[in-house]
């Protein structure tokens, strides 16, 4: 992109993230001050970050300014769109819940946040069990159940699955089956149940290996687009910046060790 | 300080292996090939006719958006090239800002497409699998503005719209539990066709859904990505994120088949 295409932000944007990736990446070195900048930096806007939506997308609009609506009303201050009380009035529910929950801070009233902690687990548990049920035990188990082989067109790779399915099924249970010594038959059937469990953990450890790739690629390639003329070489600057700051770093503390004396 | 120099090297060639492909700007041919579970995606959608209300469901951070985003970026554009009505929404905070909206504003200005009529953006509301809920109840009453403020019941783009049953197909893309949640309480409830997009670490984890047809297809991490690109014919980041990563992948082989080698010689000679 030329250089007059790019607007002061987009390149400020990209120092910015050209040094965090750096930071973060500091630590394949070893721990260091500049990764725990970068750290505490991640942390902290994260945390900010979700302060600032739950604030502005969620307690301001649905329970601050509706409320500050009906008591603005009440008190005769005409504010913009009042609303009828018993639109809002139920507000006060989880206003008062919400309430509860910080009361975990004191000792005495502590107590209270026990209220709150009950409607949740409650209303999830109400809302959760009989489709959780539904979702992922009986829905899950209907594959498993299937007849081998349904009809004449079934193909001869369907049918192989569904023995495959239904082999690997029996000797993983068996292999879990721990009130029956693993000896004879069943020793055999809980060796072929370990063999099910190595391809499932083998393709999740190899698809585990494949989105680190694709994190490091995708980082790399904006750090690569990010080193030229357009963005004033800001991966190769900030790059020294980095290792120089390293390199003074364990400079110094090794100085700071050769002149502590050794300990008695 | 022990220094470990065999993590070194490996980080270096590891290193090596995705800057040099990265920095070839000539595009290398790589085979084209989709995968059954991609695919399904690609057909179902291909087969929704003109007009018929999809919902996306956007939920990652920035932390997973390499692989993630390319996979919204291709659905949204054959969506879009389909002339479907898409309804972006997320039920995970840290993708309420620029991820939602950014990505669906980018498409829909590729696409010429018009926010409100072809497309909306609702804006984040805490609850997850309360807010399924409830969209599976009422949409109006999980969503009843759009994140600029409009009455949805106003927008064209809802037209028809009251419950999850009346989306044509729903998709979640995440990067946690959204896509569980979605299996849960949207298919449970909306009974609309649901498919999934998620982490290459996570992939595994969904195809159990795929065979009791609980999810229509499953896109799993950046490759899965790049295979919706070639399927919509529409060559972005994801392809090119292909050439690094054959790359790495054969150097991971070579690497794993040399520590094999050292392991049992090492072995042999101790004994």
């Amino acid at each position: 992109m030329p250089i007059n295409e790019l607007t002061s932000g987009q390149i400020i944007e990209a120092w910015l993230a050209v040094g965090f990736t750096l930071m973060i990446y500091s630590f394949l070195y070893k721990d260091n001050p500049v990764f725990k900048l970068g750290e505490y930096m991640y942390v902290g806007l994260t945390a900010g970050w979700g302060l600032c939506v739950a604030w502005y997308m969620v307690v301001w609009p649905d329970l601050v300014s509706p409320l500050s609506r009906v008591i603005g009303s009440y008190f005769g201050k005409q504010l913009e769109k009042p609303l009828e009380p018993h639109e809002t009035l139920w507000l006060f529910i989880p206003l008062i819940l919400g309430v509860f929950m910080l009361t975990r801070f004191s000792q005495k009233i502590g107590w209270l946040s026990r209220y709150t902690f009950a409607f949740i687990m409650g209303a999830v548990s109400g809302m959760a069990i009989p489709l959780v049920v539904s979702a992922d035990i009986f829905k899950q188990m209907v594959p498993t159940l299937n007849p081998l082989w349904t009809s004449a067109d079934a193909s001869f790779l369907a049918i192989m699955n569904s023995f495959l399915i239904l082999i690997g099924v029996i000797s993983v249970l068996i292999y879990f089956f721990f009130s029956l010594e693993h000896k004879g038959v069943v020793k055999v059937v809980s060796k072929i149940g370990i063999f099910y469990m190595m391809v499932a953990f083998g393709a999740s450890f190899g698809y585990t290996v494949m989105a680190r790739e694709s994190l490091a690629i995708g980082r790399i390639t904006k750090l690569v687009n990010w080193a030229g003329k357009e963005y004033y070489y800001a991966t190769i600057i900030l790059f020294l910046v980095v290792v120089i700051f390293i390199v003074l770093y364990e400079i110094i503390n090794r100085l700071k060790k050769q002149q502590t004396p050794p300990a008695e | 300080m022990k220094f470990n120099v065999t993590r070194w090297i490996i980080f270096a060639l590891v290193a090596i292996a995705i800057i040099i492909p990265v920095m070839i700007k000539e595009r290398i041919t790589l085979p084209e090939s989709s995968s059954s579970v991609v695919k399904n995606i690609y057909d179902f959608i291909e087969k929704l006719p003109e007009k018929s209300p999809i919902i996306i469901s956007v939920d990652f951070d920035p932390s997973s958006d390499e692989e993630l985003r390319p996979m919204i970026k291709a659905l949204l554009r054959h969506a879009f090239r389909k002339n479907l009505r898409v309804i972006g929404m997320t039920i995970w905070d840290a993708a309420a800002g620029g991820t939602l909206i950014n990505i669906f504003n980018e498409m829909g200005k590729e696409a010429k497409k018009e926010d409100g009529v072809d497309y909306a953006i609702m804006p984040f509301k805490p609850g997850g699998s309360s807010i399924i809920l409830l969209l599976s109840q009422n949409v109006y009453d999980a969503y009843p503005k759009d994140y600029k403020n409009n009455l949805n019941k106003d927008l064209p783009v809802f037209k028809g719209i009251k419950t999850l049953k009346d989306m044509k197909y729903a998709m979640c893309v995440s990067a946690g539990q959204a896509v569980d949640t979605w299996i849960i309480y949207g298919k449970e409830k909306g009974k609309m066709p649901l498919g999934a997009g998620c982490t290459a670490v996570m992939a595994t984890d969904y195809y159990p859904f795929l065979q009791s047809k609980q999810l229509v297809g499953l896109m799993g991490g950046l490759s899965a990505a790049a295979q919706y690109e070639s399927l919509i014919k529409h060559k972005d980041t994801a392809t090119e994120s292909m050439k690094p990563q054959t790359v790495v992948h054969a150097l991971i082989i070579i690497l794993i088949i040399i520590g094999n080698i050292m392991y049992f010689t090492g072995k042999r000679k101790k004994a």
